[in-house]
């Protein structure tokens, strides 16, 4: 009952928000409201029993993409220019689909439903197999990891490509340090430096969040989280430290051949955790192989994975910021 | 014993509850950015906290209020820091209060505006000359509600022109 009412409440905000950031002109309330619509959708999806995902959205949809939000519109306008009127073709589309939407959800199973058509294909074998075979508590990292391995290396090749497809968008353009002395570096750069405040609290928060990071990271065969949410964690720590100290102290932390090597290397250690079972008599991602005892050999796999899928996400993220920080100055 | 710790804890979370409602409705009433963050910011670090506690001793002797605490910290830092850092944003950016009326009523009574100065731009002398001993009531009910009224007498104003404009 609490349930539904809170799911109702939720439900309820996010449409208002989601309004809300059609109907404003400004792209900044827009990117702020849509960190809020994530903020609600992370406590919606809580709400529904996943907190691997809520943990995602939370962090990347909330947290990460508004700065990236805010990051390309330093480049850009701040307002919205005014849209074509007059046409009905664009209200019509939207309408038909959400028309179609809508009928199809009186199909579908009700929500919680033992008897709906995903309880009742792989996912009992999943319970059931996953503390035989597996043996972690956590059922969501067991089949992200080893069962479905194969399309988790294939969401981190999706990243590895979109960190290339942004970075051959937004180039590379000569730092700023070499030109410029320490006084004026820190007059041109956009800092909270002058902050005292938000400085010494943002400082101060930056090791406990990467913290957290490499808890989630090593914690996710017990609880939430796992690779995707450490790496954004992490990345979340360096992209405070970047936005109290400045784009360029924050590419002082962690350099830009060391992020982008990070991308690259995550990729490569889940492929070759793939390869050397094979080596092992396996198959590819047959994680039993790399140890005698199989459930030992899964631990090993997941543990080596899940830090491959952390390295990626963390690198790709950092990487993005620095490249829109980068841009910023000029 | 047990009884206790739950009447405390509900009280904890009852005036938690009311300082965050407090707040809302603040942010609802108040007239213009500063008094709202003002409203919205104290009472949502005051109601937060005073509400983890409470859970803190829902908790009992497990890793839960331990948790809570973290947060409770946590909190208690980010959230006068986002305040002041929102606050700080908007003066640099040039929003204008609004809590500025030729009377400068809405000072406490009896001190300098010297005070308020950031409130206000009206003149010392303007101020003290307005509160004679027979303004002093009128002033101090004015006070209270000339926050609340500015807007509304705005809009009164607004639709007094309309109407005119109407009949000629």
């Amino acid at each position: 009952m609490m349930t539904i009412v809170f799911s109702l409440f939720l439900l309820t905000m996010l449409v208002i928000v989601a309004v809300a950031i059609l109907r404003t002109d400004n792209l900044f309330t827009a990117v702020m409201l849509s960190g809020i619509f994530s903020l609600i959708m992370a406590a919606n999806f809580f709400i529904l029993d996943a907190a691997d995902v809520a943990l995602t959205e939370a962090v990347i949809g909330a947290g990460i993409s508004t700065v990236l939000f805010l990051g390309a519109l330093a480049l850009t306008a701040e307002h919205d220019r005014s849209p074509p009127v007059g046409s009905w073709v664009p209200l019509l589309t939207p309408s038909a689909l959400g028309g179609v939407i809508i009928f199809a959800t009186f199909q579908a199973p009700r929500l919680g439903d033992p008897n709906a058509i995903v309880h009742k294909h792989v996912a009992p074998w999943y319970l059931e197999k996953t503390p035989e075979l597996i043996d972690v508590p956590n059922v969501v990292t067991a089949v992200l990891a080893s069962f479905r391995g194969y399309d988790t290396l294939g969401e981190v090749f999706v990243v590895f490509i979109a960190c290339i497809g942004v970075m051959s968008l937004l180039g590379r353009v000569r730092p700023l340090r070499d030109s410029i002395e320490e006084g004026e570096f820190d007059k041109r750069t956009d800092n909270l430096r002058h902050h005292l405040l938000p400085r010494v609290v943002g400082k101060m928060l930056v090791p406990f969040i990467v913290l957290f990071g490499l808890y989630v990271q090593f914690h996710g065969d017990f609880g939430p989280g796992g690779g995707f949410q450490a790496g954004a964690l992490i990345a979340a720590g360096v992209i405070l430290y970047s936005l109290v100290e400045g784009g360029p102290r924050g590419r002082e932390l962690v350099p830009e051949w060391f992020s982008s090597m990070l991308v690259a290397l995550g990729a490569f250690t889940y492929t070759s955790v793939g390869v050397a079972s094979m080596a092992m008599g396996g198959r590819f991602l047959d994680y039993s192989a790399l140890s005698h005892d199989p459930v030992h050999g899964q631990h090993l796999g997941i543990l080596i994975i899940e830090a491959g899928v952390g390295m990626t996400v963390a690198g790709v993220m950092i990487t993005i910021f620095h490249a829109f920080s980068r841009r910023g100055i000029r | 014993m047990e009884l206790l710790l739950d009447i405390a804890s509900a009280v904890l979370l009852l005036t938690g509850g009311f300082f965050v409602f407090v707040g809302g409705f603040g942010v609802m009433r108040m007239p213009e950015f500063f008094t709202r963050m003002h409203a919205a910011s104290l009472t949502d670090t005051g109601g937060a906290a005073l509400i983890l506690v409470g859970l803190m001793l829902q908790g009992g002797l497990t890793l839960v209020p331990l948790k809570l605490a973290a947060i409770f910290l946590f909190l208690f830092l980010t959230s006068p820091t986002a305040s002041y850092a929102l606050a700080n944003a908007a003066l640099l950016s040039g929003v204008k209060t609004a809590c500025r009326n030729e009377t400068g009523t809405q000072l406490p009574e009896n001190k300098p505006v010297a005070a308020g100065s950031n409130l206000t731009t009206t003149p010392v002398s303007k101020v003290s000359a307005s509160k004679t001993d027979t303004d002093k009531a009128v002033a101090k009910k004015t006070a209270k509600k000339a926050v609340a009224r500015k807007p509304a007498k705005k809009a009164v104003k607004k639709t007094a022109k309309k109407a005119a404009r109407k009949k000629s």
